[in-house]
């Protein structure tokens, strides 16, 4: 049973006003100074009483009834069956919310269920809508909530809409859709409202549908004069079977051309049967052409995540994309991952070398040129490694470098303290590794900026010597130890004591508790600042096996500052706009974007100058995939890709648990019609038809108050007679 | 408001003047008066002769009879005497109600007062008692214009209040009553019919002529309350919270039945019983009630 005006329900509460009525009249007596008491004296007998007491009652609950019975009548409930004629409730206005996320590209028994959806939206269409209904039609997934819902009054024209619709990459979400959906019904004017879902059983799509959305719920229901039925068409079987490719990571940055590089790739089965040898592609992707990096099989175990490691080479320096892609069942959309970098052809650092030694091996630049910069042979670890004396480097020697180090230089003067501020402002890394010639008084006053103070340095006292201690080994630094405890076996014998400043972090520390290394982020660059130096004058580090990793790790992942913010850049999520960022003031007229459903109009981005950089904003991506921006018209070396993903969530093909069902019927009067069989219209009409009680309410009413009328004459007696 | 005119409305002084109030059985009396006297003594009407006694006045001796039987007789004579009457007027609480039309005991009052006028005016003698569970206030009857005053200081010193017995009070004035006079009852009767013929019973056995006036007030008729109300006693009874609308039936029944009984009862004992509604105005139901007597 529904009711078409059910505001007046609250007339229910006119039931209680007889027996309001009567208890305040029982309350209220009036006192009777009276004579003739001889005639009342035990009016009300025990035996009298109860049944006057019953009449009382009897007259109160059909006082009662009349009252309760005429709200309901106004509230005009409808009663609904099979087999009961359509009840007449004029024109129907019906949201019809289409699950367009990218879980339904899902192929389910060689259907799509975008296309079940699309099946079952049709059977809802006709006979159950007419000519002169009001039909809304909002999708979920679409990735934006403010999509407008494409309205028609003729069923065939919504139809139309409905073929019209395809998948997104979107993410979806129910409440969302249900809340757009009470705002559209807001407007419609014809009595009978409703709402249909149709969308996949995926669990995740429900995520927002919890104790707040029932309040808000429950409150934009008041707005309407009664509330919609709430219909769920659940589309697709219970499989979960998804294998989709997660994350895309390289290991190690910066990436240069031809020196490998190993890509983790991460690989989910979210489904509950095991996957053996299935083919893992990875794929490099330059603006010019795709080329396999590698092919290799792989098993993945049931509802597990695994982690496969592919070493790489890039070919071609620029923007690069890194393609993963796996042969297994799930959505195209994610059974391949894309992952945007940016590739090097080479990256150089500069060496400040301030050690007074001539020989082999006596400062630290000679041990820190070894390990950054082996012999190009080794085709590994290659950087391009220039040593310089502190006197002999101006700040324009900087322009080439991506790493500075400044090993045991003594002093730096205010034109080399600015060129480094601006060199690591503007994304450049620094190395520092102070030594004996080093003027601790100098550096606090020159490179304040520093991650900490520099004190005279000091001899350990107890036996004379310590070791490194503890390092951060969540940090990307030291990823190479493996998560081992003991870092290295170095003896220190000397080191700075420092003072640590705002917004430093210190990644490790000496067996006494003094920091051995900081770091810190000043504008795009990093900075690293150990308190020894990187020869073996006060310490044996640079002659163990820690130092070689160690001194690359750090240099690598102080040049890769503004590599690692690029890259967050160029993947983003589906909804999020596309940010290109050049070095060169740009004509938008030259400006190209390329996706995966061609060139983008030019009306859809902006392009911002800031001095002589410029940025192009780019917010018309709305299906994954991967999209060129071209500063100069053509694809040049100039053009960076850009990855526009899907959102993770829809990858999680988990179904809406049996008892999530039972609340959503309870708490939100949902009705669930499964369209298998063919026998949602039948349920449709089983909802929808049914007689409309007012009439024999109305008739009930009458009835009761002529008893009532015979029954107050009969028991009370004629007052005015 | 002068006492007399208190008790005594003008109109209805002026409308008595026309009636009179008649024993309609022999009564005793001191004075010449209108009623026949179950006293034989001087007048014109013989009725026997009867042999001396001492103490008998010799003026009464029938000197002709003497002569010529030489035995003393005596002359009686049926002797036409004036009416005694004694109002028992019922001062109990009961008679205090009064929602509309004044308290019952006001009309009962006057009642009283309207007929000692009444009867004072025909040179009758009249007497007064206000009685509760027993007589409590006794005028002697008596004749003469300053008898009203007394009966109307007496109405005026008295309330309606406390329990009343109208049987016990009956017996009393029987006993207090030394020859038969005409007694009114002046009540709202709200006794039981059983203790109600025992009073009278007592009367009719001293061979009095007793006239009912039952007082009611309109409420008490109908019994015309519909809200929840709470009676209490004026009488002492113990309250009662009720709904009248659903006591109404019972209350009316009884009374009826009460009323049925009472008539019963002074039908049976040849008493004349008269009802006197508050509301209706005294003229008229003390009007109506002389003619009818006088119709009689």
């Amino acid at each position: 049973m529904s009711f078409l005006n059910p505001i007046m329900l609250a007339g229910l509460a006119a039931g209680l006003v007889p027996l309001f009525l009567h208890l305040l009249n029982r309350s209220r007596y009036r006192n009777i100074d009276w004579g003739a008491m001889m005639f009342l004296d035990g009016v009300e007998p025990r035996r009298h009483l109860n049944s006057t007491r019953l009449k009382q009652w009897g007259l109160l609950a059909l006082r009662s009834m009349i009252l309760a019975l005429l709200a309901v009548g106004l509230a005009r409930p409808v009663i609904h069956a099979r087999g009961l004629p359509p009840a007449s409730v004029g024109r129907t206005a019906a949201v019809l919310l289409l699950d367009r996320s990218a879980s339904m590209a899902l192929n389910d028994n060689g259907r799509v269920r975008l296309d079940l959806a699309r099946e079952a939206v049709f059977q809802i269409l006709s006979p159950g809508f007419h000519r002169g209904d009001d039909l809304w039609l909002a999708t979920l997934g679409d990735g934006n909530p403010n999509a407008i819902a494409r309205y028609a009054s003729d069923p065939q024209e919504m139809a139309r809409f409905v073929r019209e619709v395809t998948v997104t990459s979107g993410e979806a979400d129910v409440a969302a859709g249900l809340r757009k959906a009470i705002e559209l019904l807001i407007r419609a004017e014809a009595p009978n409202r409703e709402i249909y879902l149709f969308c996949d059983r995926q669990s995740d799509s429900w995520r927002n549908v919890n104790e707040a959305f029932l309040r808000d719920w429950q409150q934009r229901l008041s707005r309407l004069p009664h509330a919609p039925r709430l219909f769920v068409v659940p589309v697709g079987s219970d499989d979960t079977d998804n294998v989709v490719v997660e994350a895309i990571e390289p290991l190690r940055q910066p990436l240069v051309t031809e020196q490998p590089v190993d890509i983790a790739v991460r690989l989910r089965n979210h489904g509950t049967v095991p996957r053996a040898a299935k083919q893992l592609t990875v794929e490099i992707r330059t603006v010019n052409g795709t080329r396999v990096a590698r092919q290799l099989p792989v098993n993945l175990p049931a509802d597990q995540a695994i982690t496969v490691i592919v070493p790489v080479t890039f070919t071609q320096s620029g923007s690069n994309v890194i393609t993963a892609r796996i042969d297994a069942p799930g959505t195209l959309a994610e059974n391949e991952l894309h992952y945007s970098v940016e590739v090097l052809k080479d990256f150089k650092a500069l060496i400040v070398d301030g050690d007074e030694g001539e020989g082999a091996f006596q400062g630290g630049a000679d041990f820190l040129k070894l390990a950054i910069g082996p012999p190009p042979v080794s085709k590994r670890n290659t950087a391009i490694v220039t040593v310089v004396r502190p006197d002999a480097w101006g700040p324009v020697d900087l322009r080439d470098y991506r790493v500075l180090v400044l090993a045991n230089v003594p002093s730096v003067t205010d034109t080399q303290a600015e060129a480094i501020q601006r060199f690591v402002y503007g994304g450049g890394g620094l190395m520092i590794a102070p030594g004996d010639q080093t003027r601790v008084e100098n550096y606090n006053q020159l490179l304040p900026w520093l991650p900490a103070t520099l004190y005279a340095p000091i001899a350990e006292s107890a036996d004379g010597s310590t070791k490194i201690g503890s390092v951060e080994l969540s940090h990307p630094i030291f990823r190479f130890l493996d998560g081992r405890a003991d870092p290295s076996p170095a003896v220190v014998r000397r080191y700075f004591p420092t003072k640590p400043k705002v917004g430093s972090l210190t990644l490790g520390s000496y067996l006494n508790g003094r920091p051995f290394l900081f770091e810190r982020i000043l504008g795009r660059g990093r900075i690293l600042l150990m308190t020894i130096p990187a020869d073996a004058d006060w310490s044996i580090l640079p002659l163990t096996h820690f130092f070689l990793p160690f001194a690359q790790s750090a240099v690598r992942y102080v040049a890769a500052g503004p590599l690692v913010d690029s890259a967050i850049k160029r993947n983003v999520v589906l909804g999020r706009p596309i940010l290109a960022d050049f070095d060169e003031p740009l004509d938008a007229r030259n400006v190209v974007i390329t996706g995966p459903q061609g060139r983008a109009e030019a009306s859809s981005f902006a392009v911002s100058q800031f001095g002589i950089t410029s940025q192009v904003r780019y917010t018309g991506a709305q299906v994954p995939g991967i999209y060129k921006v071209s500063p100069h018209k053509d694809i040049d070396a100039q053009t960076v890709q850009f990855v526009v993903r899907t959102p993770a969530a829809e990858s999680d093909l988990s179904v809406f648990p049996r008892e999530r069902w039972q609340w959503l019927e309870r708490e939100l009067s949902v009705e669930r019609i499964d369209p298998q069989g063919g026998r949602l219209a039948a349920s449709q009409e089983a909802f929808r038809s049914g007689i409309e009680l007012w009439l024999p309410c109305l008739g009930a009413v009458i009835v009761l108050s002529v008893v009532e009328l015979s029954a107050t004459r009969r028991w009370a007696g004629r007052l005015h007679e | 408001m002068s006492l007399v005119s208190r008790y005594l409305d003008p109109l209805l002084i002026e409308r008595l003047n026309f009636l009179q109030l008649s024993a309609r059985r022999v009564v005793s009396g001191n004075t010449v008066g209108q009623h026949k006297s179950p006293v034989k003594g001087a007048s014109v009407e013989f009725r026997q002769h009867r042999f001396y006694v001492p103490g008998d006045d010799p003026r009464r001796l029938d000197w002709r009879i003497f002569g010529r039987t030489d035995r003393p007789y005596v002359k009686e004579y049926d002797e036409e005497t004036n009416l005694r009457c004694l109002i028992l007027l019922d001062g109990s609480g009961s008679m205090a109600y009064g929602r509309k039309s004044g308290a019952k005991f006001d009309y009962a009052a006057s009642l009283a007062a309207s007929l000692g006028y009444l009867m004072l005016g025909q040179t009758e003698s009249v007497g007064l008692a206000v009685f509760r569970k027993r007589i409590e206030t006794y005028l002697a009857p008596r004749g003469g214009t300053a008898q009203l005053a007394r009966m109307i200081d007496l109405l005026e010193r008295t309330n309606a209040r406390g329990e009343s017995s109208l049987a016990t009070a009956l017996h009393d004035a029987g006993n207090r009553l030394e020859r038969r006079a005409l007694v009114i009852v002046i009540s709202d009767l709200f006794t039981s019919p059983e203790r109600f013929r025992e009073g009278m019973a007592h009367l009719k056995h001293d061979r009095h002529e007793v006239i009912v006036m039952r007082v009611l007030d309109r409420d008490e008729i109908e019994f015309p309350f519909r809200r929840w109300s709470r009676f209490q006693g004026l009488e002492g009874e113990d309250a009662q919270l009720c709904e009248p609308a659903l006591a109404r039936k019972t209350y009316l029944e009884r009374f009826q039945k009460h009323q049925q009984e009472i008539e019963g009862q002074c039908h049976a004992l040849h008493i004349e019983m008269q009802a006197f509604p508050t509301d209706v105005p005294m003229v008229d139901g003390l009007g109506r009630f002389l003619r009818s007597r006088q119709g009689a």
